[in-house]
């Protein structure tokens, strides 16, 4: 779409589909509102969505200096929201051990308090910030209850869609209060989902952990026997590194001693940063140890 | 007592942050309301003007009956169903296209040009995205871990290693060049062909359309498909589309991971996250040094930081996982 300021009538048809595109709509006393869409409060709510990546499109920048300054302005943006909400997120994660003590005073393993935990923030955001809310916006918007849901949810999960967006309907009046109030919403429900990512996150580290540990018991389990039972000490090194699967393709390597001490060092550094297997890098350290002395005897 | 203060250091460095952002927010709303709102109020003159000579020039026409044919009209290019003649007749829903709206809402990308209608489909969304999104989040992020081997440590480590360099200089060398590739190779390179493609777009909205959906803001003022100049093509492009988006947005996160790991961006984000609590974390940092620290102090590629304690660079990716680019 070019913008021309001075071109002469357009078609009436593509003029009015022009004009609806960029949020101008010709019906009625809507064109002499007072609602604009780029005054100071409509445009901070723009600048929140491009911020917090929702994008909902109503609106958007029709020049091409808006659009080059968009993009400059997501670039820093969003990165900086992102730091934010993960802050955030550790920040009430803490905040959530009050209820991982309580729950496990009552004696259950730690994996399934966190599991727990986790459900019970999920339930009760579910509530507070999709259940409760669209009563609020069913009687400021004309939309229905599930209509209200799906806006909640298509909103905080930053899709925004944009065919419900807040605040844009000529005929309602909407008291100053309410976009702010929605705009806390929004805030907050993304800390939520901030915080829900950090405990599922924290869960399923743990889960890693414990599938790595398990992996890492088999393996020596079965290094032992081979090292009873086998004279020859490279065949164990080769049963051991079948053992591997497609992550610790760098052990295997890390495997042929003779040249490559310094690399094999940089790459037990490599298995160390990986991590969902930082628990068990003494173990691979001491296995390589152990081959290496046994190769070159 | 040292974590005490450490602990007030981050959390007053945490809410300059946050003021920064609110600033941030706040420049941006004055930028794009002094940049938009002139041509807001004269298109707003302008369709005025259009709607009055055409009601002055069809006599017979009341502005009640044009006003409800307008809004009939508006109502269905909600959905996306046109009503001028030479509109496309592709359609929204076919499978293509539900390929194509399958991609913007797992990528959360929600451009909005196709939107469902039924409160079935609505219900269906929903329940879709609740399930879809974490698992394509998790796809993503596995896969760029994954692929971070091979493009980041691999590399870096062979150049370190062969050629001596310093590590730092290598990761900044190497960010900058991953950023120049992804940059022409899904951003630059893609839109001289999306440019060609499309009917009225030049090259500047081509380069917008990609940043914007890439960033998975998903505005939607600019739609791929929409009015392309092989319409029988219609379906292959789609269906590339769809791919094209997953696999930019997969290129996209590699980069961000990568500058991520830049160390003057650990330190930056370590001082806003605060030093990292002893239970996991700072833990396992000691235990690693403990074992690596005289061979790696003698490679020289591990530094000393100011408190003392080895800090293994290698060591970020696990704050790095849990932070991953993902919102």
């Amino acid at each position: 779409m070019h913008h021309h300021g001075g071109h002469m009538h357009p078609p009436p048809t593509q003029a009015i589909t022009e004009a609806v595109k960029h949020g101008v709509n010709p019906i009625g006393n809507d064109l002499n509102s007072s609602l604009s869409n780029w005054d100071f409060s409509s445009s901070f709510f723009f600048a929140a969505t491009v911020v917090s990546t929702i994008g909902y499109g109503n609106i958007s920048p029709t020049t091409a200096g808006g659009q080059v300054f968009c993009v400059f302005y997501a670039l820093f943006g969003i990165p900086l929201h992102v730091i934010i909400l993960g802050r955030v997120g550790k920040n009430l994660s803490s905040h959530s051990e009050k209820v991982r003590e309580c729950l496990s005073k009552k004696g259950m393993k730690e994996k399934r308090v966190k599991l727990l935990t986790f459900l019970f923030f999920l339930v009760i955001g579910a509530i507070i910030f999709l259940a409760l809310p669209p009563l609020v916006l069913c009687i400021f918007e004309d939309w229905s209850y599930g209509e209200g849901v799906y806006y909640a949810f298509i909103t905080l999960s930053t899709i925004g869609f944009g065919d419900y967006v807040v605040g844009v309907n000529p005929h309602r009046k909407y008291q100053q209060f309410y976009r702010s109030l929605v705009a806390i919403w929004i805030l907050f429900g993304m800390a939520w989902l901030a915080l829900l990512f950090n405990l599922l996150t924290n869960f399923m580290e743990d889960t890693e952990k414990k599938i790595a540990q398990i992996k890492n018991k088999k393996k020596v389990a079965k290094e032992n026997m081979n090292f009873r039972y086998d004279a020859n000490a490279t065949s164990s090194s080769e049963n051991v590194s079948m053992l591997s699967d497609s992550e610790t393709n760098v052990r295997k390597g890390a495997q042929k001693p003779f040249e490559q001490e310094e690399s094999s060092q940089v790459e037990s550094k490599i298995i160390a940063s990986d991590h969902d297997q930082k628990e068990t890098k003494p173990e691979p350290k001491s296995l390589n140890a152990k081959i290496t002395d046994q190769e070159t005897r | 007592m040292v974590e005490l203060s450490l602990r007030c250091g981050s959390n007053s460095y945490f809410w300059k942050l946050a003021a920064c952002f609110v600033v941030y927010v706040l420049f941006g709303t004055v930028v794009f309301s002094a940049i938009e709102l002139p041509w807001e109020i004269k298109m707003r003159e302008e369709l005025e003007a259009v709607k009055s000579r055409f009601l002055r020039g069809h006599g017979c026409l009341v502005e009640v009956e044009l006003d409800a044919f307008l809004r009939a009209v508006l109502d269905a290019s909600d959905y996306s169903v046109f009503a001028l003649r030479n509109a496309s007749d592709d359609q929204n829903w076919d499978l293509p296209s539900s390929l194509f709206f399958v991609s913007t809402v797992l990528t959360t990308t929600g451009y909005g040009h196709s939107v469902p209608f039924t409160n079935g489909g609505k219900a269906f969304c929903m329940l879709y995205s609740v399930l879809g999104i974490p698992i394509t989040l998790l796809l993503l992020t596995s896969l760029v871990q994954r692929l971070m081997f091979y493009v980041h440590w691999a590399p870096i480590t062979y150049i370190h290693t062969r050629w001596g360099l310093s590590l730092p200089l290598v990761a900044r060398i190497h960010a900058l060049v991953i950023g120049s590739i992804v940059v022409s190779c899904f951003f630059l390179i893609p839109a001289v062909a999306i440019m060609t493609m499309e009917k009225d777009w030049d090259y500047l909205q081509s380069v917008y359309f990609c940043f914007i959906s890439f960033s998975t803001i998903g505005l939607g003022n600019y739609v791929l498909g929409k009015n392309s100049r092989h319409p029988n093509l219609q379906h292959l492009y789609k269906v590339s589309i769809a791919c094209y988006m997953v696999i930019g947005l997969v290129g996209l996160l590699i980069v961000l991971q990568t500058f991520y790991e830049l160390q003057e961006l650990q330190y930056f984000i370590k001082r806003v996250m605060g030093h990292p609590d002893k239970e996991g974390y700072l833990y396992l940092t000691e235990q690693e040094v403990a074992i690596t620290a005289p061979e790696l102090v003698a490679e020289g590629s591990l530094e000393i930081d100011e408190k003392g304690a080895g800090n293994p660079k290698e060591a970020s990716p696990g704050a790095a996982a849990k932070v991953s680019p993902e919102r």
